[in-house]
């Protein structure tokens, strides 16, 4: 076991990276991930690394593009609306098809939005692609500061094994929030491959000093074909996700990221109660697992989504059980206001709430 | 939406609670009154003592005069939701509406307010209540700012949720360097004097 300690989620994700063997970060301030830039610019020039707070959200995704070109391990994070503005640069990364990671750390939207608070209103914009081009992103809902730690560690690691971008998804509550995290390293037990495309320069450093994106102008089909085989590969072997007490569930949550924390007290009082509930958590949010959504949704025959946005995983949810089970949405308006906190981002989908909407269901 | 409080739920109360292995507080508070810095404290003293803790702030932008509070759960189980409603115990450092409050408190909860700056009384019933005069505490302690301290030490003596020890152990750790030495004696008196007020609360009993 690694040593514990006491972090959370925004700190973990700094963490990780570094755990990651990544050591260079560009990024811009926004609430609330800044404990990621803080982090990283702290503790980065100390291990050699390199940490830029560039002019804009747009120049970090360059930079990011630019050091993921060089063969390097880089990162940027960012929140909702920092994240629209890298979409250009998303989808050249995509097009290169550069490993990279990027942390969303979401914020309620659209727009500028409730000015850092919590909110899951991003879902649609890193599972379809905010940018151009029918690109896919592998993404990773983190719903602990644990996993946001853990999953750094994969994002990197999953990113350099399909030479992909990985988003880490993560949110107000996730990031702000604290509980004692295991500094542990994980191995991933494959090779990776060697990234004999880096641009490192020639001569006695031994790389290229320029490799050509010219798949998409040579043929369009043929470039989109080799995407599509590679995705398909992505969608085969890295599906994640976590069922909860889902067994003899007469009643099936359906919830990730920061919802899913709140779903799953709400399962726990449930069936302390005697009441028939599971939970299940996609982790990958892109690929969605929709088959093992579906199985699980047959086998239960009723299915709640939790979500703090006004709909947007129950989309794939749908898809995924193709009509043939109910499927219920607590959205936002399942969230409720202790008053005295009208200003802190306007109420929380507490888990009494998700419980209250479970009873009228069952 | 109405209040959420229209129906049973099962798990002990803060009296039961007490020697036990499970506690939900929530401190509510207004920005600078350092409720969060009590509740990170109290995660962070309690992770000796459990196998579990989080903490969970909540805040508006503001960060002096805005609205925050936390919450923080000690527990041996796997702790499922960082964040309720309904927390088995309260305490209100400000000067908030006490009848929205108090509507938060489970049955047979425990709610803590400032009786130096809330002079109404709460009504339900149904639960455990501390009047305690936190800032007037601390003023006369010597700084009006360490009125969180008092709340803490209060909240540990009605519960021994954590000892007071621990807490003064994470304190130190953080207050680390000799600069902050003042503030460390400081924070420490508030601590034991808040703990003395229950004490001679439950001498009365």
């Amino acid at each position: 076991m690694g040593e514990k300690v006491l972090i959370d989620g925004n700190e973990a994700i700094g963490r990780g990276a570094i755990q990651a063997g990544c050591k260079y970060f560009f990024g811009y301030p926004i609430t609330p991930q800044n404990e990621i830039p803080e982090f990283m610019s702290r503790e980065l020039p100390q291990i050699g690394g390199v940490f830029v707070q560039t002019e804009s959200e747009t120049a970090s995704v360059y930079m990011v593009y630019g050091g993921a070109l060089a063969g390097a391990r880089v990162m940027t994070s960012t929140s909702s609306c920092g994240f629209s503005l890298m979409q250009e640069g998303i989808s050249y990364i995509a097009e290169a098809e550069m490993p990279a990671v990027i942390v969303n750390v979401m914020r309620m939207g659209p727009g500028i939005g409730t000015g850092g608070q919590h909110g899951q209103t991003d879902y649609r914009q890193v599972t379809k692609g905010g940018g151009h081009g029918a690109y896919r992103c592998i993404v990773l809902a983190s719903y602990s500061p644990q996993e946001c730690f853990d999953h750094m560690q994969l994002a990197f690691h999953l990113a350099d094994k399909y030479r992909i971008l990985v988003l880490v998804l993560s949110d107000f509550i996730i990031g702000r929030m604290a509980e004692p995290v295991e500094l542990r390293t994980l191995s991933f037990d494959e090779p990776l491959p060697q990234k004999d495309w880096a641009l490192t320069g020639k001569a006695k450093k031994g790389g290229m000093r320029r490799f050509y994106i010219s798949g998409l102008i040579m043929s369009p089909p043929a470039y989109h074909q080799h995407m599509i085989e590679k995705y398909q590969t992505i969608v085969d072997s890295e599906i994640r996700y976590e069922t909860y007490r889902d067994e003899d569930a007469e009643l099936l949550l359906v919830s990730y990221g920061s919802s899913a924390k709140m779903a799953k007290g709400a399962v726990d009082r449930a069936r302390a109660e005697g009441a028939k509930v599971g939970l299940f958590r996609p982790i990958t949010l892109w690929p969605f697992p929709e088959e093992a959504v579906r199985g699980a949704a047959y086998r239960v025959g009723k299915v709640l989504v939790v979500e703090d946005s006004p709909g947007e995983l129950v989309e794939d949810v749908k898809f995924a059980v193709q009509g043939r089970v109910p499927v219920h949405l607590l959205g936002i308006w399942g969230r409720y206001t202790p008053r005295g906190l009208m200003a802190a981002g306007s109420g929380i989908i507490y888990p009494e709430k998700i419980l209250q909407e479970m009873r009228s269901l069952l | 939406m109405q209040m959420l409080s229209n129906y049973q739920v099962s798990g002990c109360n803060a009296r039961e609670e007490k020697g036990m292995d499970y506690f939900a507080l929530t401190i509510a508070g207004l920005g600078g009154q350092g409720a969060l810095v009590i509740g990170r404290l109290l995660a962070e003293a309690g992770m000796s003592k459990y196998n579990h803790v989080s903490y969970f702030p909540n805040y508006s932008a503001a960060m002096r005069g805005g609205e925050s509070e936390c919450t923080i759960i000690l527990s041996n189980e796997e702790i499922s939701s960082p964040a309720w409603l309904e927390p088995s115990s309260l305490i209100l450092m400000g000067p908030a509406p006490l009848e929205e409050f108090e509507q938060r408190a489970k049955p047979g909860g425990l709610v803590m307010i400032d009786s130096s700056l809330v002079t109404k009384q709460v009504s339900r019933k149904d639960v455990e209540v501390f009047y305690i005069p936190a800032s007037k505490t601390a003023t006369e302690l010597g700084d009006s700012r360490v009125a969180n301290f008092v709340f803490l030490g209060a909240y540990l003596k009605a519960t021994e949720a954590v000892s007071l020890e621990l807490i003064e152990e994470a304190l130190e750790k953080r207050l680390a360097g000799g600069k902050w030495d003042a503030l460390l004696s400081l924070d420490k008196r508030a601590l034991r004097e808040g703990a003395r007020l229950v004490e001679r609360r439950q001498g009365v009993n």
